[in-house]
């Protein structure tokens, strides 16, 4: 297979305000907020990001998307360092977020036809793709109207058609179905089926179970900044991470372990605190 | 992919130009707020200063003379006398004072005859006429004055002592040698830069903090950045963008104050055509220093909003600026002209505001003073891009937390 991300020892911190030290009751002004992180991930291939709250997944994906620069580490995207060749990186990868919106002032038609033009895409192209992609999320109906004015699904399949307007080789997505209805969040899982089949590659960050379990090929579990596991669930699930597992060990059923254990089993070994 | 510059632009424009609330406020408001305010500056003053062209003066007089009843007769005077008894005099003064009516005039009994024993040797004092009249009536002030020319001429012609400013050396009366529109020149030079440079920042703030801190604040910067356009590119496309639109402001603004000077002249009953006192360089250049302000408070302001988290907060930024506009815009009075030296004309927005009031001062024009202001406005311009585009360009921008 091919390998189309390579992320090594990745590092980030954050300085942090005073106000910010004492919330999180640090010793120092600043946070580790990615621990020397390495991972690869393969053509056609889903691979999750799994992790609690401030895990650092979300600061990944940023560093992959070329949104902030790691302080050490790279990360190779299709052969392109998000460091040295952010600009080429940008026009391979698709980043879909809650944190990016689409402008409520415009029409998704419009806003097709701008981010369209910003990644170089010649007209008759993004017509087409256009015509296409609007009618599969039927855009169709509300291409007219204003983004303000549209409904959360309404904005969410928008925002789908938009970010993939460059036909992006990997598609990130950071939590794609948070705060969303079951509804709409069906549209985004309606998506990724569809990306999957059409044999893209795909980084996913949720936190919900059967999302993975049914999704990902392979899971990269990430506690407090670092890579504690990562491997396919089939592997996740048989005893490799007993190291971590130390006491727990003799309790956990590999053959029934769904992710929920698993990840349950990891986080406790880890973090020694017992959820 | 310089076409990115123009497809960000585009956006912007568009962006300003859908919302109509926010267009009304940058391109027509300046403008018509300066026009509102000089137009009706300009028909106050004339309604406050002049007098219909039919109105009859009242001049009421007790004991007037013959001699002087025949000097205030001619109709083109349109003199309306009003003859008075002594016991009614305080009550014509209460009727002056309330603003009723124009002039009263008392002569002593036997005018005539008192001025022709006069000698001049003895004890006596000269006989007196009392001229009353009320400065704050118009009315009342301009037959005051005619009267008092009138006294005043009949009494040189008695005396036949000495003249003053007689009309055979000044044969169209007039020994002013300032010209209308050198005095017009004057107060508009002081007026006009303060105003200009208050509206142009006053458009820019009302788009620039919305185009850049609004875009963080809803997060569709974000959106922006993950695409392969040039940080470079995205930030010179905004700033055209919205620039565009406070240029058309000031144009308006510019527009405005033209259209509103034939009303502030004629209140200020001068005689001076605007077309005639600038010529094209006048324009020519008050036309490049208003893009380069323009471009200044542009990117400016996008800087200053680029660093705030929300448009409320880039408002907050750049309320106190605004303090400095002002003070800036008034720097031709601050100097007590426009100096001469080239050093003040490298202190953005001074120099504008100096420029300005030297465009429309009836002075000549230290033009390389102003190509200095212009060029330092567009260098600004360009480093303040490059800087805008070094905050695209660190994570701050969007994920400061
Ligand atoms: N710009 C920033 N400034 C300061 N700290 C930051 C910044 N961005 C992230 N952090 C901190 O880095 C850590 C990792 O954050 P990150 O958002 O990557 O976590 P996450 O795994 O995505 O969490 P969640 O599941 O809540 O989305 C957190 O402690 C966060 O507070
Ligand atoms: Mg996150």
């Amino acid at each position: 297979m091919k390998e189309v991300l390579n992320v090594q020892n990745l590092h980030k911190t954050f300085k942090l305000s005073k106000k910010q030290q004492q919330l999180k009751k640090l010793p120092k002004p600043i946070i580790t907020a990615v621990d020397n992180v390495s991972f690869k991930s393969y053509e056609g291939e889903v691979f999750g990001l799994l992790g609690p709250n401030g895990a650092g997944k979300t600061t990944i994906m940023r560093i992959l998307a070329t949104l902030i620069n790691p302080d050490s580490g790279d990360a190779i995207v299709d052969g392109c360092s998000v460091k040295t060749d952010a600009q080429t990186v940008r026009q391979k990868v698709g980043f879909l977020t809650n944190e990016l919106k689409l402008d409520d002032f415009f029409t998704p038609n419009y806003l097709f036809d701008f981010f369209a033009e910003l990644h170089g895409i010649p007209k008759d192209k993004s017509a087409a793709r256009k015509q296409e992609l609007f009618a599969t999320f039927g855009v169709d109906n509300f291409a007219e109207v204003k983004v303000g004015q549209l409904s959360q699904g309404m904005r969410q399949k928008a925002s789908l058609a938009v970010s993939i307007v460059h036909d992006p080789k990997i598609i990130i997505f950071d939590e794609p179905t948070n705060g969303l209805d079951v509804i709409t969040a069906k549209v985004v899982t309606d998506f990724l089926v569809r990306l999957k089949n059409e044999g893209k590659s795909i980084i996913l960050s949720t936190h919900i179970f059967g999302l993975l379990e049914n999704l990902c090929d392979r899971i990269g579990i990430i506690i407090e900044g670092k890579m504690v596991a990562c491997d396919t669930l089939a592997s996740l699930a048989r005893s490799e991470h007993h190291e971590h597992a130390r006491d727990s060990a003799h309790s956990f059923k590999t053959e029934s372990g769904s992710l929920e254990k698993i990840f349950f089993e990891i986080y406790e070994a880890t973090t020694k605190e017992v959820v | 992919m310089r076409n990115n510059v123009l497809t960000v632009m585009k956006k912007e424009c568009a962006r300003i130009i859908g919302d109509k609330k926010l267009f009304f406020t940058t391109v027509l408001l300046p403008g018509l707020m300066l026009f509102i305010m000089y137009f009706f500056m300009g028909t106050f003053m004339a309604a406050m200063f002049t007098v219909d062209d039919d109105y009859m003066y009242q001049i009421h007089t007790v004991n007037l003379p013959d001699s002087i009843a025949e000097i205030m007769q001619p109709e083109e005077l349109r003199l309306e006398i009003l003859p008075t008894q002594p016991h009614e005099i305080e009550e014509v003064k209460a009727r002056i004072e309330n603003r009723e009516t124009d002039v009263l005039l008392i002569f002593p009994e036997n005018f005539d005859e008192l001025v022709a024993n006069f000698h001049r040797d003895a004890d006596i004092p000269a006989p007196n006429i009392q001229v009353w009249s009320n400065m704050t009536r118009t009315e009342s002030g301009e037959a005051g004055g005619i009267v008092m020319q009138l006294l005043n001429a009949y009494h040189f012609e008695l005396t036949h002592i000495f003249r003053i400013n007689a009309p055979e050396y000044a044969p169209d009366g007039r020994y002013d040698l300032a010209t209308d529109a050198d005095l017009f020149a004057m107060i508009i030079g002081m007026m006009i830069p303060m105003l200009f440079i208050i509206f142009i920042y006053n458009g820019c703030m009302s788009i620039a903090p919305e185009s850049i801190a609004g875009e963080k604040e809803r997060g569709t910067l974000g959106s922006i950045l993950v695409t392969p356009a040039r940080r470079r590119d995205i930030a010179l496309g905004k700033i055209l963008g919205i620039a565009v639109f406070a240029l058309m402001g000031a144009a308006v603004s510019i527009f405005a104050v033209l259209l509103s000077m034939p009303a502030l002249l004629a209140g200020m009953e001068m005689e001076a055509s605007v077309w005639e006192m600038y010529s094209l360089l006048d324009f020519a250049l008050l036309f490049f220093v208003a893009i380069s302000t323009t471009l200044v408070a542009v990117s400016l302001l996008s800087v200053l909003s680029a660093y705030a988290k929300s448009v409320k907060e880039a408002m907050s930024y750049a309320a106190p600026t605004m303090i400095l506009v002002v003070l800036a815009g008034t720097s031709g009075l601050i100097f007590g002209g426009v100096p001469e030296g080239a050093g003040v004309f490298f202190i953005p927005i001074v120099n504008s505001s100096l420029s300005i009031t030297a465009i429309f001062s009836a002075d000549a024009i230290n033009v390389p003073n102003v190509l200095i202001t212009i060029a330092t406005n567009f260098a600004l311009t360009v480093t303040l891009t490059l800087i805008l585009a070094k905050i695209f360009s660190s994570e701050r921008i969007i994920f400061d937390k």
